[in-house]
């Protein structure tokens, strides 16, 4: 009911309204923005660790802004009432690597876990970076929502030979403080695995991973899902050289067993644009398929014009969400604050941001209206709230499991259109 | 370099010693003396077990990757062995000087007033035309910029302990990298020269030649043609050779140190840029940091070579490109960094004086 009002009237008039729509869907339980808030004194904070600049810049810096836009809507809308916001957005893409760097990650938050005025994190956005991130917000007792980690190794101890799970979930009292609102790459290889061999027909595929602990996992996934499906895997190869050259030497090797595919297992920062355009320079004209680390409009940059609509290039990613009734707000928002268009996880950045300031709204409602005076118990009531989350947003409903996975199981497989993405088929695993 | 100056520590324990050392110089001696042989030797060997594994297709092709490769490695190359010749740097700055006149050539291309990338695109006499202007626009432009870095990060150290030049080096190496970050993004940027030069020109085997491939390796071979004529038979070559002999008596002789050494960077440095513009066509993509790692590999094939030997340089270059690619291939394509400096290694622990060697007079 709230939905269908929203679309209505954002179709219409003017942002105020649609603001106020993109937080209306839950607050509404409570009844609106202050409810028992107005007496609130202080400042709360929030931050967010997403990479921002270098090679990442254009997807990261299209989720901040997500991240941002719900930020800026919660302040319009009072909704801690007499209680302001403090937002520090972060960034993890160092100078040193020019894209996401696990340490730079692990310096930011420390520096957020050792700001006790911090009740809660969105990011990171690459799973690397997670790895590096979890130890210390855990042992902080600090809540993290990632907007895109699928690394299934984050959560589910075993699923990544090359995580342990274990080491990273660090919490003193035992809780889990890091959730994430898009599902793990073992459904998204599934989903683009079978999409391949089912839908497109292909039977044979070369598959290179940029080596990172998502695109390496993404790309074993990949492998056996394939396998498992009646396809075959015709050589594999992990490369942490992203040049034009590498790929050229690598799809020379590959060139002579045909494949009928070439699977990316890596980010766009890590040069799927760059394989995407070797192909055509070493001849080898099969169909190019890779994971939501290319659904990034870097691609298109390092590709090139043969790449903007390209009939033989597929890759999945989260569920796109530019078609939901829920999100059409958010979107219309979006265009007219920044002027420009969503990135694939802007709708993510934005939900996770939301679901960490409901949390905190439900916990300052339940201390009586006042910010917990303990920042220990404040952070440890985040956790709990956020773990308890039943949220309606813009890429639909968020509940979290046990570990912190939502219970949303379905990835998207998106193809190029005009230079720039566009979801195909949703497909759920 | 290390070897002509190398004595047996002690004379007494040698003898005591007696057999055991003088039979491990002679060994180190003869191993030093099959290098080439060994090299040349192990490379047929990598063509045929990837030929025997993967075809001969791929073999041929890998071999085709390699000498394209090894072109653009040369022309970086042979401004390392210039400068080392004449003044013992290793330029680290040079790999950058590489990055950076590529991207000279990009803003030329961008304010020239007329689209050179159409021109370049439309044809043969277009596609020639449109190089040489960027060419010699470029070529000017790094080899000043060459000039420049000698002047205020070297010149005054000359004769200061090696290693205060070689921090420098690198200290430079970081002020272009990071210029180049500052102003042209993190990210790979398009040259525009990718339709430069499109099409098959030949086919061996199944194996297809395109018409970049054989641009990429006989303009390489041209500039290298070039430079080596230019060294023995102008009076300027001739003032380089002899600065880089003994700068001392050169200076006697009538030789301005200053002036030959400036033009020293300055050609290295053109070369760099001629370096830079057939990548560009070949790739199309360049980035802010391409030049640490080609920098460090072209370093590589000087020292193969024999560093302070321009020949040699080519030389080195073209194997380090085969046994890069060849090497990639056989062990896994993790290891093709390896692979390279594990060469470095090799070379400079049994002939440190390269495969075509060359004594450079030992100052220490």
């Amino acid at each position: 009911m709230h939905k269908s009002f929203c679309l209505v009237t954002a179709a219409g008039l003017l942002t105020l309204v649609g603001t106020a729509c993109g937080t209306s869907s839950s607050t509404s339980s409570s009844s609106g923005g202050g409810t028992g808030l107005a007496g609130c004194v202080g400042s709360i904070t929030v931050a967010s660790d997403l990479p921002t600049s270098g090679g990442d810049a254009s997807i990261g810096g299209g989720t901040e802004e997500g991240v941002k836009l719900a930020v800026t809507q919660a302040q319009q809308n009072k909704l801690f009432g007499g209680c302001t916001i403090n937002y520090i957005p972060k960034d993890d893409a160092s100078v040193a690597l020019g894209k996401h760097d696990p340490a730079q990650g692990a310096q930011n938050m420390t520096e957020l876990a050792n700001n006790s005025a911090v009740v809660g994190v969105v990011g990171p956005f690459n799973s690397g970076v997670a790895v590096a991130e979890l130890p210390i917000s855990s042992a902080a007792g600090l809540t993290q929502i990632s907007p895109s980690n699928t690394d299934p190794g984050l959560t589910i101890p075993g699923s990544d030979p090359a995580i342990d799970t274990a080491s990273l979930h660090k919490n003193p009292d035992g809780k889990n403080t890091y959730f994430r609102v898009i599902s793990n790459d073992t459904v998204q290889a599934l989903v683009m695995a079978t999409y391949a061999v089912k839908t497109l027909n292909l039977k044979s595929f070369y598959d290179i991973s940029d080596n990172e602990t998502y695109g390496k996992d993404l790309s074993n996934y990949f492998d056996s899902d394939v396998k498992q499906l009646g396809g075959s895997i015709v050589k594999r190869d992990d490369t942490t050289d992203y040049t034009p050259e590498k790929f050229n030497s690598l799809l020379t090797g590959a060139a002579s067993l045909h494949p009928d595919a070439v699977f990316y297992g890596g980010v766009a920062s890590n040069g799927s644009g760059v394989l995407w355009a070797a192909m055509r320079t070493v001849g080898v004209n099969a169909t190019f398929l890779s994971g939501d680390g290319t659904v990034d409009p870097q691609f298109f940059k390092d590709a090139g014009a043969a790449a903007a609509s390209d009939s033989k290039t597929y890759a999945s990613s989260a569920p796109d969400t530019t078609k939901l009734g829920s999100a059409q707000a958010f979107l219309q928002t979006f265009k007219q604050t920044y002027n420009q268009d969503v990135v694939a996880y802007s709708t993510y950045g934005y939900d996770c941001m939301n679901i960490l300031l409901q949390a905190i709204k439900k916990v300052l409602v339940s201390n009586g209206g006042k910010i917990p005076a303990s920042s220990t118990t404040f952070r440890a009531d985040v956790v709990d709230a956020v773990a308890a989350s039943n949220y309606d947003g813009t890429i639909g409903h968020t509940q979290f499991d046990s570990r912190g996975d939502t219970q949303n199981h379905s990835f998207s497989v998106y193809v190029p259109q005009g230079g720039s993405w566009v979801g195909k088929t949703t497909l759920s695993a | 370099m290390a070897q002509s100056t190398e004595t047996v520590p002690a004379g007494a324990a040698m003898r005591s010693a007696g057999l055991p050392v003088a039979r491990l110089r002679e060994l180190s001696a003869l191993a030093s003396r099959a290098f080439p042989i060994v090299v040349v030797a192990a490379l047929i060997l990598m063509v045929a077990l990837v030929a025997l594994r993967s075809g001969g297709t791929t073999a041929a092709a890998e071999v085709r990757n390699g000498l394209t490769i090894g072109a653009v490695y040369a022309l970086i190359a042979v401004g390392y062995t210039m400068v080392y010749g004449i003044i013992e740097l290793i330029n680290f700055a040079h790999g950058d000087v590489f990055t950076l006149s590529a991207f000279y050539a990009l803003i030329f291309s961008q304010h020239l007033g007329f689209d050179i990338s159409g021109l370049g695109a439309s044809g043969a006499g277009g596609f020639f035309a449109a190089l040489i202007i960027l060419l010699v626009l470029t070529m000017a432009a790094a080899g000043l910029t060459g000039m420049l870095i000698e002047r205020v990060a070297y010149r005054r150290l000359r004769n200061s302990p090696r290693l205060a030049p070689l921090i420098t080096a690198v200290g430079v190496s970081f002020i272009i990298e990071g210029f180049l970050f500052a102003t042209q993004g993190a990210t790979n940027v398009r040259t525009g020269k990718a339709n430069w030069l499109l099409g098959e020109a030949v086919k061996v085997g199944g194996v297809s030649i395109s018409w970049r491939d054989i641009f990429v390796f006989f303009s390489a071979l041209v500039f290298m043609f070039l430079l080596q004529s230019f060294v023995r038979f102008t009076r300027l070559g001739k003032a380089m050779r002899a600065t880089a002999q003994d700068r001392d008596a050169a200076l006697l002789s009538g030789v301005n140190i200053n002036r030959t050494i400036s033009a020293t960077f300055f050609i290295g440095s053109a070369l760099a840029a001629a370096g830079g513009i057939i990548y560009s066509v070949k790739d199309d993509l360049i980035v802010w940091n391409l030049g640490f790692r080609f920098g460090i590999i072209a370093f590589t094939c000087a020292v193969l070579g024999g560093i302070g030997n321009l020949v040699g340089a080519g030389l080195g270059a073209f194997l380090i490109g085969l046994i890069q690619v060849f090497g990639g291939q056989l062990i896994g394509s993790a290891w093709d960094n390896a692979i390279i400096f594990a060469m470095l290694i090799i070379v400079l622990v049994f002939r440190p004086v390269g495969l075509l060697g060359l004594r450079v007079p030992d100052r220490a």
